[in-house]
């Protein structure tokens, strides 16, 4: 919010006069840090699903090709019952490991071990409700200072009264996460309730800065987060929507829930999280 | 500036007024009065009143009176002012008396003028060190951003005051943050001094007509803030006759009236100013509004000879519309009542009582969630300030200084029949007590002062404080290697007035000068101040919406010690001053933003903040030329700051491992040359050249994805530099030829800024290419190309 508003006031005060230009450097080379991206899901009214987990390294910032790839990883998710779920490398996706028999419990506590080049790492989070979507639908959106005009895809719910509840949304076209590294993220890929707790919620765009246009097939996800991955997350946006204005939060390392059991000083990127999801699927048309 | 080049006239206004008291066989007698301005009636603040060629002498108060013994019998006085005609009086001083003088200002004259100088030397003879004086004249004439004349950018070009890039709000003083300088105008605490966030500041240069900024040596008459006091008088207004005047330049319009409430008893000015940029918006089919205004009043009441009374009132907003998405506003005002009380021709005392309201205020119109939030810091304040000139050798300053602080900082209410759930932050109360002794003494050549400022800060109720698990608002989590909230365990309820914690610090004060000889003087000084007020922000430059919070349960009062010692000189018949000033400061409990700290929404501040430590040295070296067709000053600071933030334990990192980091303003070379030339009567040139070192700033060492992003990774704070900033400004002044009105005076005032267009970095960013995904890229943003000005100024 504070970011989005003085943003704009700044645009507006002084945006003919501020200027950017790209700027070539010589920046240092990274440690090998080990990150981790996945999270345990319980999707709503499915029963045949994969969890998954995905493993790589840091670049050179410059380096502009993928990230590189861990698959010589073990991994292994285990709930608080004592079961234990080893996870597969993915023969096909390189640092992609899953499990088909896992399947998400709300309220159930769940332990990601990971060991790799003899060090151990362990994250754990317990897995929260969300909500269902009562409609996704297309809605068109005019231009405004923030976003482009053109058709959004929109959602309604309801959030439960009584509890803090925290969102995250995906939208999934062709296989891609679209996402985009804008400086609205913080305020619109995760939300929390604190000033509409107990509402419906109508006409809410996941993504504001998505457009589709008619034949586009997209998945939303519909995400309920914990308050530490919704804490992570808005970092994470925050530092991915630099603008270059001073009103830019100075970046930092943003670390998540992974703690490196072995060896404390050489820490991991990313998060562990666990969640019930509710994955809908919209035709755009004209 | 009428009457330019008529001869030396001086008007003086004598008051023979025969104390009742101790007439009995004195060998002194006691001279007091007013020093002011003949053409306006304006007081002269620090004008010099001596007897000549003696060091029997004394400098003028903010309100221009003085107070001064001599010998019985004694025939001359000499009372002199920078830019005034110096007047002798000749007669016998037999008896205790009232002397009022109004001075003449110096007939503008293209040849260097020779004056008596025996006053211009108060810079090498005063016990005052790092404190500069600007002359709102001065910033008028020098280049500014787009002809806007600045007071708070012009100050920058001083020694030891930077700020962190083009366009930020605040400045820093001495490796101070932004919120430790206090700004006071005529006494009334402003707390956010930017317009456009910082582009501009609020004060405006017409209405004013002292600007004094104290970076070291803080008299005990001043507390509250650690690094600085700036201190603003606004013009009383002309008290003989009706002027004006106005201008117009491409950021504003502003005009000034000023008059007589009764002539030569009363005067007023009223002062006003607006940004209309919003215009061209308009122009161009665009419903966005974005425009700032201020007023500034002031009048004043000559009671009788021994009572005045002032009234001044300053009110500024900033304002933001964007269509049908938001509206954003936020302003200052204070409002000062002054009464000029003299007990004797000895006993100055002045009475304030002051209020302040700074607020901003957002209105979120996005469909659906429309709500309204607002913010205010309000302070009432009284004081009493006394000075008793015992004799010319001793002097005594002292008075108390009470504030009352209310902290609301926010609350979110649904508008427009939205279904947003009206919240509300707490509120915070607190009061601030300062009582202050100041004693200087001169011994010949030495002049010592000796001061203590006792100040108490009660953090007050009514307020609901949270009990932490081990009273740990911030606790480590080291399996993650996170600061998070500490636990809730219980709340205390305090009802209103109940005392929830308490702060009671001395604050000595001291200060030495020797004078070697009337153009060489060593200085020294050491001060230690306390601040109870905190402004938590989490960006690189402060906004107007960032958070002040008072001292309290989880948060210590700031504090800091400085040492300075300095060598003053002067030379060419006082033509040109100059300076070297060494400092070194310590800085203690300041706050610090953990990494990603929601400043904005929450309760309970403490919980987002860590507190850490400062240290900050330098050297600073002014040269200013005061006479001649060529004026203006160079100055060059050499200085280190650095902040240590240490982790909780022994187990967690605090920032940068808990080692000492360059501060966000750190400048190592920091180099101004302003310079103004008079080419001839009607054209002048001015001109600006500043290089300095470029600020810290944090480079990523890596990236990798997550959550469909490329992510930089970002390790230690501060390691890196901005490239160093440099840039040359000139504008040109065209007076008039022939007046147009009464007053006559018009100007044209043509700039570049930023004349080699050179693109000096505000900020290098990491971000993924939005058009490109998955291709990570660094910007420099930069705010000010090569930028032309015009402005149009007169009187009437």
């Amino acid at each position: 919010m504070k970011k989005i508003t003085v943003s704009l006031i700044f645009a507006l005060s002084i945006g003919l006069m501020g200027c950017d230009e790209e700027v070539d450097l010589t920046l240092p080379s990274p440690p090998a840090r080990l990150i981790v991206e996945g999270r345990v899901e319980k999707i709503i009214g499915e029963t045949d699903y994969q969890q998954q987990v995905t493993l790589s390294t840091l670049n050179d910032f410059f380096d502009q090709s993928q990230t590189p790839r861990v698959t010589d990883a073990r991994v292994m998710v285990s709930d608080s019952k004592g079961n234990t779920f080893n996870y597969s490398p993915d023969p096909e996706i390189p640092g992609r490991y899953f499990n088909d028999d896992l399947k998400g419990e709300v309220g159930e506590t769940y332990t990601l071990t990971i060991e790799w080049r003899n060090e151990i790492y362990e994250a754990t989070e317990t897995l929260m409700a969300v909500p269902v979507l009562d409609s996704v639908y297309q809605k068109f959106e005019d231009e405004n200072a923030f976003e482009d005009g053109g058709l959004k895809l929109a959602i309604d719910f309801t959030d439960p009264a009584g509890t803090e509840n925290y969102y995250f949304w995906e939208l999934f076209s062709e296989g891609q996460n679209q996402i985009l590294a804008d400086p609205g993220n913080s305020g619109n890929v995760i939300a929390r309730d604190e000033f509409w707790d107990g509402q419906r919620i109508e006409g809410y765009f996941p993504n504001e800065e998505k457009t589709f246009t008619a034949g586009d097939e997209v998945t939303v996800r519909h995400i309920g987060i914990s308050e530490e991955t919704y804490d992570y997350l808005f970092l994470l946006f925050e530092q991915t929507g630099q603008t270059g204005q001073l009103i830019d939060v100075p970046p930092a390392l943003i670390t998540g829930n992974i703690r490196n059991l072995t060896n404390q000083e050489n820490i991991a990127m990313g998060y562990f999280g666990a969640s019930e999801v509710d994955v809908a699927d919209l035709l755009i048309t004209e | 500036m009428k009457n330019r080049f008529q001869l030396l006239s001086i008007v003086m206004v004598l008051q023979l007024t025969l104390l009742a008291s101790n007439a009995i066989a004195q060998s002194t007698v006691t001279v007091s009065g007013y020093v002011r301005d003949l053409g306006t009636g304006e007081d002269l603040i620090g004008a010099t009143v001596q007897v000549p060629g003696t060091a029997n002498g004394v400098v003028t108060n903010v309100y221009g009176f003085y107070s001064l013994t001599i010998p019985k019998g004694t025939t001359k006085l000499q009372f002199s002012y920078v830019g005034y005609e110096t007047y002798i009086i000749d007669r016998d001083f037999s008896s205790n008396q009232t002397l009022n003088i109004e001075l003449k200002v110096t007939a503008e004259q293209l040849e260097e003028i020779v004056v008596t100088g025996e006053a211009e030397n108060a810079n090498v003879v005063n016990n005052e060190m790092s404190v500069l004086k600007v002359d709102p004249q001065t910033i008028k004439e020098i280049p500014a951003v787009l002809g806007e004349a600045d007071v708070i950018r012009s100050i920058q070009l001083l020694p030891g005051i930077t700020s962190v890039a083009d366009g930020a709000a605040g400045f820093n003083v001495r490796g101070g943050s932004a919120d430790q300088n206090l700004i006071l105008l005529d006494e009334g605490i402003i707390y956010n001094s930017a317009h456009l966030l910082g582009l501009y500041s609020v004060v405006n240069p017409d209405a004013v007509k002292d600007i004094k900024i104290y970076k070291g040596g803080i008299p005990a008459r001043y507390g509250g803030r650690l690094s600085s006091v700036l201190d603003i008088r606004q013009r009383e207004g002309n008290s003989k006759e009706f002027n004006g005047e106005a201008g117009i330049g491409l950021i504003s319009a502003r005009a000034l009236i000023e008059g007589p409430i009764v002539k030569d008893k009363g005067s007023y000015m009223i002062a006003g100013r607006r940004s209309y940029g919003d215009a061209f918006l308009q122009l161009t089919g665009n419903d966005n509004v974005a425009y700032f205004y201020d007023l500034n009043l002031k009048a004043n009441y000559t009671l009788d000879e021994k009572n005045r009374l002032f009234l001044s009132g300053y009110f500024g907003r900033d304002k933001f519309e964007l269509g049908s998405i938001f509206s954003n506003s936020w302003g200052n005002a204070t409002a000062t009542l002054r009464w000029n009380h003299l007990f004797s021709d000895k006993l100055f005392a002045n009475f304030s009582a002051i209020y302040s309201n700074y607020d901003y205020s957002i209105d979120q119109l996005t469909t659906g969630a429309e709500f309204n939030k607002k913010s205010n810091v309000i302070t009432y304040n009284v004081k009493g300030d006394f000075s008793y000139f015992i004799d010319n050798n001793n002097q005594i300053e002292f008075g108390v200084d009470n504030k009352w602080y209310e902290f609301k900082p926010g609350e979110i209410k649904p508008i427009e029949g939205s279904n947003v759930v009206a919240t509300r932050l707490d509120e915070k109360f607190g009061q601030e007590l300062g009582a202050y002794v100041g004693y200087e003494r001169k011994f010949g050549d030495l002049t010592l002062n000796g001061g203590v400022r006792y100040s108490m800060f009660l953090r007050q109720g009514r307020q609901d404080i949270p009990v932490y698990d081990n009273n740990q608002p911030v606790v480590y989590n080291d399996a993650i290697g996170r600061y998070e909230e500490g636990e809730v365990i219980d709340v205390i309820s305090y009802g209103s007035g109940d005392k929830i914690s308490d702060y009671y610090n001395f604050e000595p004060r001291v200060s030495a000068t020797y004078v070697l000889n009337e153009k060489n003087s060593i200085k020294a000084s050491y001060n230690r101040l306390y601040q109870y007020l905190h402004l938590i922000s989490n960006s690189n430059s402060p906004t107007p919406l960032d958070v002040w919070a008072p001292s309290g349960p989880f948060i210590e009062p700031q504090k800091a010690d400085q040492f300075a010692v300095g060598y003053f000189k002067n030379f060419a018949n006082n033509t040109y001053e100059a300076s070297i000033e060494g400092y070194y400061k310590e800085m203690d409990n300041l706050v610090d933003y953990v990494d990603g700290a929601d400043i904005l929404t929450t309760n309970n501040i403490e919980t987002e903040i860590l507190s850490g430590r400062g240290r900050a040295y330098g050297l600073e070296l002014y040269v200013k030329k005061n006479r001649g067709k060529l004026t203006g000053w160079v100055s060059y600071t050499l200085s280190k700051t650095e902040r240590q933030v240490r982790g909780l334990t022994s187990n967690d990192p605090g920032i940068n491992n808990g080692t000492y980091y360059p501060a966000n303003h750190d400048k190592r070379n920091d180099l101004s040359v302003t310079a103004v030339y008079k080419l001839n009567e009607r054209w002048s040139l001015s001109g600006n050249f500043i290089y300095a070192t470029g600020v810290p700033t944090t480079y990523p060492i890596g990236r990798y994805e997550y959550a469909g992003l490329i992510i930089p990774q970002f390790e230690n704070r501060n390691l890196e530099r901005l490239p160093d900033y440099h840039r040359f400004d000139i504008s040109a002044t065209l007076k008039g030829k022939r007046k147009r009105w009464k007053n006559g005076g018009h100007e044209w005032v043509f700039g570049f800024y930023n004349l080699y267009n050179r693109a000096n970095a505000t900020s290098i960013y990491f971000v993924e290419d939005e058009d490109n995904k998955g291709q990570a890229k660094a910007f420099k943003s930069y705010l000010f190309g090569i930028t032309p000005s015009i402005t149009y100024n007169f009187k009437f």
